[in-house]
């Protein structure tokens, strides 16, 4: 066993703490059973890392960070262990403390630096989180040695039906976020799906003509409803002006619409290079809610300036559901 | 040798004592932080994302009156939905500031930070004021 853990650290600090590093860092795979899971379920993602020091190095840490979705609160429902040939039975992990920074990223927490360099990944909705963690063992490791490890992510999955790509992101302490490709590396799944849970399928995965954000809300959020014109065929390639024709029904049944067809419908183009159209909105404000009325659903299609072309869901209006849990 | 040494020593506490006076004599006394007046949203994010530009949030004003009450324009998503009365916990060094709604069932305590940017006082308050799980910073500026 060529790798010690914190008694030797003591031993060895100050001499070879100076700027030394992990060579290479490889997320060989990443692994799962199952293709999806029931809500609320619990499932295990196996991490296959390859670590191959190019120098000596000391008090390091393996960091993990794990890409998922809001609504399974991660960090409260997430537990990574690890084996590996340097260690005798199972590790465990921490989530790392906020005070932590990474050494090579400005200042910046871990989940800001890694949220702002890998975004969400190949995912097409942003209501997703970064959780952190690192190897409760410090480690001091040497030039030439070859560390196998096997990382078990276990989550327990949100309520809701969904389908993401979730990431997995391998770096070290010593490191910090550098940049250096060499020493981070990170992996999405294909898509994986969440069934048997509430609501409609939120698709993480692909573009469709309709997009919601944020997710979760209230009548008192500021929702911003999109129409994304570029991703297929459409009755409204070419129209000079897209709105937004909704109507919300709150919890008792009653509607509320909005469709003047004016200003306060029209979306707004993103750019003159694409057909994405936006609009945010008070939903309160927006259809006009009595106070103290909570909505349930927005019903909505994509229309011309006329609505005399109209986009709608394969089986009628989009839907959006108030979901605040 | 040993009178010395007790003459130096001497020497150097008369010498602080008169530091101390000196310094006391110079003290800066920080100057009471003034919010009165109206304040415009410059900047908004939602979970961090700046939506500035995704709705006109520049009309939603809120006018600190230096009666202590608070009243506002053009209202949109906010840390409380009624006018008042405002306080902060510190005038000089202020970390927050309490909202109280006319009603009296409504009142919320916040974070305040008064950030200076391109010489202009800035607001900068975080609320939720919908769902728990997403957060909004307005950052104000006073208005023209």
């Amino acid at each position: 066993m060529k790798i010690s853990k914190s008694k030797i650290v003591s031993r060895f600090t100050g001499f070879f703490l100076l700027f030394l590093m992990i060579g290479c860092i490889f997320l060989d795979s990443v692994e799962n059973e199952d293709d999806s899971v029931s809500a609320g379920e619990e499932t295990t993602f196996k991490l296959n890392v390859r670590i191959e020091p190019a120098e000596d190095a000391s008090n390091e840490r393996l960091v993990v960070a794990f890409l998922a979705p809001n609504s399974w609160d991660a960090a409260n429902n997430t537990e990574i262990t690890y084996t590996s040939n340097i260690d005798e039975g199972v590790q465990t992990t921490s989530l790392v403390p906020v005070d932590n920074l990474p050494r090579n990223a400005g200042g910046t927490t871990w989940q800001t630096a890694i949220r702002n360099t890998y975004g969400v990944g190949p995912n097409v909705l942003n209501d997703m989180e970064w959780v952190v963690f690192w190897t409760d063992n410090v480690y001091n490791v040497s030039n030439g040695e070859k560390i196998n490890a096997t990382f078990d992510v276990k989550v327990t999955t949100g309520p809701e039906n969904l389908r993401a790509k979730l990431g997995f992101l391998i770096n070290n302490t010593g490191d910090g976020l550098s940049g250096d490709q060499a020493r981070v590396k990170v992996l999405f799944t294909e898509c994986f799906d969440v069934t048997d849970g509430e609501g409609l399928v939120t698709d993480f995965c692909e573009l469709n003509f309709n997009f919601a954000q944020p997710l979760l809300t209230t009548k008192n959020d500021i929702l911003t409803l999109k129409f994304q014109g570029d991703i297929g065929e459409n009755p409204l390639v070419g129209e000079n002006e897209i709105h937004l024709c909704a109507t919300a029904y709150d919890v008792s049944g009653n509607p509320y619409d909005s469709c003047a067809l004016d200003s306060t419908t029209l979306m707004t183009k993103e750019s003159q290079f694409s057909n994405t159209y936006s609009l945010s909105f008070w939903p309160a404000d927006f259809f006009n809610v009595p106070e103290g009325q909570e909505l349930d659903r927005i019903e909505y299609t994509f229309q011309n300036q006329d609505g005399s072309v109209e986009l709608l869901d394969s089986e009628g209006p989009f839907l959006y559901i108030f979901n605040c849990k | 040798m040993k009178l010395s040494v007790a003459a130096v020593c001497l020497a150097v506490t008369l010498l602080s004592i008169q530091c101390a006076e000196a310094d006391d004599s110079s003290q800066l006394v920080e100057p009471e932080k003034e919010i009165s007046g109206s304040w415009q949203v410059v900047q908004a994010f939602r979970n961090e994302e700046d939506i500035t530009s995704l709705m006109d949030f520049s009309q939603f004003q809120i006018n600190f009156q230096q009666d202590g009450t608070y009243t506002f324009q053009n209202y949109l998503p906010f840390l409380i939905n009624e006018e008042g009365m405002w306080a902060l916990d510190d005038p000089q060094y202020p970390n927050f500031i309490s909202l109280s709604g006319n009603s009296g069932a409504v009142s919320v305590q916040s974070e305040l930070r008064l950030p200076i940017t391109d010489g202009k006082r800035q607001i900068s308050l975080t609320f939720s004021p919908g769902c728990a799980s997403n957060s909004y910073t307005y950052i104000f500026e006073r208005a023209e």
